[in-house]
């Protein structure tokens, strides 16, 4: 493990082991004197939990710009992880331009990126968390993911999510949860299930009743779940409790013609029937979630569901250093994200005795692609998935000029040109792009490759509509969008970012109730919408029914190819009200 | 038409699950297109008292699916589950108790 | 109001009979008024003679924060009052919000679940009549989203 000098170590370590908000890290713990020593943090307690989450897919390095805008309000105002850019490095007591800065913020993101390079990559985290488990020890350590692990890659797609089994697997995952995953067909998903090495759970997936009583398989009859709701892990002396919690609202956010027969939803109370089941009949020594809730909705329900002692939680993103403790009736459940597309894994060791948590350390970890070498094994096998492909998925598409990414509440630079080209491609007076939150970003002087395409288009239902549509209906769609990202209640977030425009901007108060958000609808000729009016609509990704355009990757390809060159792309943003001072967006990063 | 019934006891409940095949067409008065037929009655009756007894609108979903649970039932005991639309159709089952 | 009376209204005897012997004629054949009401409290006038109702935890109503799907939103109805004698739901947002009765017999245990629609975001109302004639109602309200993009 080399490229890292000693003194950028020192100085990393330095920088993040200052600030006492990182009371309950590794990190203050470091050995700094061993050269051999990087990433090799002082064990903690006896039982180890590696986390990892929405790694999408991503089996190469990556680069991932965090989000420079995640507002948060109400009591979620200035809380992680709506905290951001400079705004974030205050807080964490961070540099800039440390690597721990590079990893978790979008600040001074390209020079950082050039100094740092890529982030992730499955060989180098094998390298990494095999090191974790072994260092700690193999029968005390469980790998837990989180979820969105079959998705977001061209080569998921093409094997149907198998690629990613195979990766996990090889990885060592023990226990496992989805949402993405129930993008593929039933038969699909139970396939690749049986593939799994580890334990897939879910406690809030029901086969309907209805489907029960025509024939459908559940995994228990009585309770209806589709999936094991948990798994019981023996780790050293102790016995632990892995409960699986899946995208509540995959059927909502995401097409249920794949899964006919699944309900999916929160499922607070059968979360703490559940929990208190385990907790009389199995005797855990710790009760542990892997959720992918997202992070508001993960500390909602642990606020009202008591028992649990961790959420490691996924979906939203989130690159969180710390472990947050949120109250219930009976006591404190922590919460944790750690992040996307494999830049991060999470290390929590606890200390248990006497069937509690005594202490516990965690530590978000990122994972540089330079300082890790690669798994000979793992990266012989992405050799080998990627093959057959390799031809068309490194062909530059285009060259940019521009930063191009897609993390954060609204437009960012990758949805700007889907949003251009299938405007441009399809002849729209607008167009619109799911606000998703996976898609990787390209340097500037960098080729836009088929890859890199793929890692923002890569999905099941890719097909492209254009369709005639009423102004008032314009306004609905974002006033629900809206909605789904600002209610006050996070149990009602779904947990993607904005629908992005494309020759469409409004004016947005997130504070305000759905129906009032959203006003001042504009074209880009500065043209107000008028409800009445028809205007001619472009997108992708339809939930409900299948479009009947070509997938979004040609049409964004045929775009990159007719102007070869991405600059002085316009990124269209909302004009926002009231978030002068939230601490959720990086204002420095937005002209206007 | 249709009834499709899980109906199983444990010590003295019967717990019933039922599938009607219905169109449940709410018509104009749901704000819809053609004519209203829903099911505006269901009962069920366990010997000769009425243990479920509902009246719904087409507010409830196509193929309804109902389920209810009742004291006093044995293995392999009847149950009798009757509907009758809004256009006068009905339909009777018996359903034998597991 | 008598049990069993408020859904006749009017057809009184008709409904007796017509619950005492299965498959007899249906008391539908001229609507009840409560169920071509359109509003929920004209509902709950028309088939209860009053809107006063008890706001407590008598009445529980389970429901989705969001409907996966506003054809068939799942729904149990239950109540811990013992004697209660009808269970009416009452969609706010639709048309004609008077979804279903149920009235309840001895040895029914009084949790039933079905499958309601709802066309737009709103409330859901659940009122139980117990063996007083006083009506204790629970409220949820159910989100019906236009298309998410969650991910």
């Amino acid at each position: 493990m080399s490229s890292l000098n000693r003194r950028e170590f020192l100085y990393m370590m330095s920088v993040l082991g200052a600030s006492s908000l990182f009371a309950k890290s590794h990190q203050k713990l470091f050995d700094v004197k061993n050269l051999n020593d990087y990433y090799k943090i002082q064990n903690f307690g006896n039982a180890r939990f590696l986390h990892m989450t929405d790694c999408h897919a991503q089996l190469l390095p990556i680069h991932f710009r965090e989000p420079s805008v995640n507002l948060g309000f109400d009591s979620n105002y200035g809380k992680p992880p709506h905290i951001v850019g400079s705004h974030f490095l205050k807080h964490y007591g961070i540099s800039e331009n440390s690597r721990a800065g590079f990893a978790m913020t979008c600040m001074n993101y390209v020079q950082n990126a050039h100094r740092f390079h890529r982030v992730g990559g499955f060989a180098h985290i094998k390298t990494l968390t095999d090191h974790l488990r072994g260092n700690f020890g193999k029968d005390k350590t469980l790998f837990l993911d989180g979820g969105d692990t079959w998705q977001g890659s061209a080569t998921s797609l093409y094997t149907r999510g198998k690629d990613m089994v195979e990766a996990i697997n090889l990885l060592g995952v023990d226990v496992c949860t989805g949402h993405w995953e129930f993008t593929y067909k039933e038969k699909e998903i139970l396939e690749n299930i049986k593939a799994l090495k580890s334990d897939f759970v879910a406690q809030n997936v029901f086969v309907k009743d209805e489907a029960l009583m025509n024939g459908a398989e559940a995994y228990d009859e009585d309770s209806g779940r589709a999936f094991k709701p948990y798994v019981m892990k023996k780790m050293g002396d102790h016995m632990v409790a892995v409960i699986g919690q899946a995208f509540p609202y995959t059927t909502i956010a995401n097409p249920q013609r794949f899964i006919p027969d699944w309900s999916f939803g929160i499922k607070p109370d059968e979360m703490q029937e559940l929990v208190d089941e385990i907790r009389t009949k199995e005797k855990p020594d710790a009760v542990m979630v892997i959720s992918h809730n997202g992070y508001d909705v993960d500390k909602k329900m642990a606020e009202v569901v008591s028992g649990i002692d961790f959420i490691l939680g996924g979906h939203t993103h989130d690159a969180v250093p710390e472990a947050v403790p949120v109250k219930n009736s009976k006591g404190v459940t922590h919460v944790i994200n750690s992040g996307s597309n494999g830049k991060f894994i999470g290390v929590l060791d606890l200390d248990i005795k006497d069937k509690k948590v005594r202490d516990f350390r965690f530590t978000l970890m990122p994972v540089f692609s330079d300082l890790l070498p690669e798994d000979p094994e793992m990266k012989k096998y992405i050799e080998k998935v990627r093959a057959p492909f390799i031809d068309k998925l490194t062909k530059p598409l285009a060259t940019t000029d521009n930063l191009l990414y897609r993390r954060g509440n609204f437009n960012g630079t990758f949805d700007q040109i889907i949003c251009d080209a299938l405007r441009e491609v399809k002849g729209a007076d607008i167009s619109m792009s799911p606000g998703f939150r996976w898609g990787t970003s390209v340097l500037p002087g960098e080729a836009i490759t088929f890859d890199d395409l793929m890692n923002h288009t890569s999905m099941t239902y890719p097909e492209t509509y254009t369709r005639d549509v009423k102004g008032a209906d314009l306004h609905t769609i974002l006033e629900d969008v809206a909605d789904n990202l600002f209610n006050k209640d996070p149990f009602l977030q779904q947990g993607g970012d904005m629908v992005r425009t494309g020759g469409l901007s409004y004016t947005i108060d997130p504070r305000k109730d759905i129906g009032k958000r959203i006003t001042n609808l504009q074209l880009s000729s500065g043209e107000k919408i008028d409800a009445n009016r028809i205007y001619k609509l472009a997108g992708w990704s339809t939930v409900g029914s299948a479009s009947k355009g070509e997938p979004v990757w040609e049409t964004v390809q045929k775009y990159l190819g007719d102007h070869k060159h991405i600059k002085n792309l316009k990124l269209e943003t909302p004009d926002i009200i009231g978030v002068k001072n939230n601490p959720g967006i990086e204002l420095s990063l937005y002209k206007n | 038409m249709g009834i499709k019934a899980i109906a199983k006891v444990k010590h003295d409940i019967a717990t019933v699950k039922l599938l009607v095949k219905h169109p449940m067409a709410s018509g104009k008065i749901g704000g819809g297109k053609g004519e209203a037929k829903y099911i505006n009655h269901l009962t069920v009756k366990h010997g000769g008292r009425v243990v479920y007894d509902m009246y719904p609108t087409s507010a409830v979903s196509k193929n309804p699916y109902i389920k209810f649970a009742f004291k006093g039932a044995k293995k392999g005991d009847t149950i009798t589950v009757w509907w009758q639309d809004n256009t006068g159709k009905s339909e009777k089952k018996d359903i034998k108790l597991k | 109001m008598k049990r069993r009376n408020f859904l006749g209204l009017g057809f009184a005897t008709m409904a007796v009979t017509a619950l005492q012997t299965v498959g007899s004629a249906s008391i539908f054949s001229e609507h009840p008024k409560a169920f071509m009401a359109t509003s929920g409290d004209a509902a709950l006038k028309d088939a209860y003679g009053t809107t006063s109702v008890i706001k407590d935890d008598k009445a529980k109503l389970k429901l989705p924060d969001i409907a996966e799907n506003g054809g068939a939103v799942p729904v149990t109805v239950s109540t811990s009052l013992d004697n209660a004698k009808t269970m009416t739901l009452i969609i706010d947002g639709n048309p004609h919000p008077l979804a279903v009765t149920w009235e309840l017999s001895e040895g029914t245990i009084p949790k039933f679940s079905t499958r309601i629609k709802m066309r737009k975001t709103g409330n859901v109302r659940l009122v139980v009549e117990d063996a007083n004639g006083k009506l204790h109602v629970t409220t949820k309200q159910v989100k019906v989203t236009v298309g998410g993009c969650g991910g």
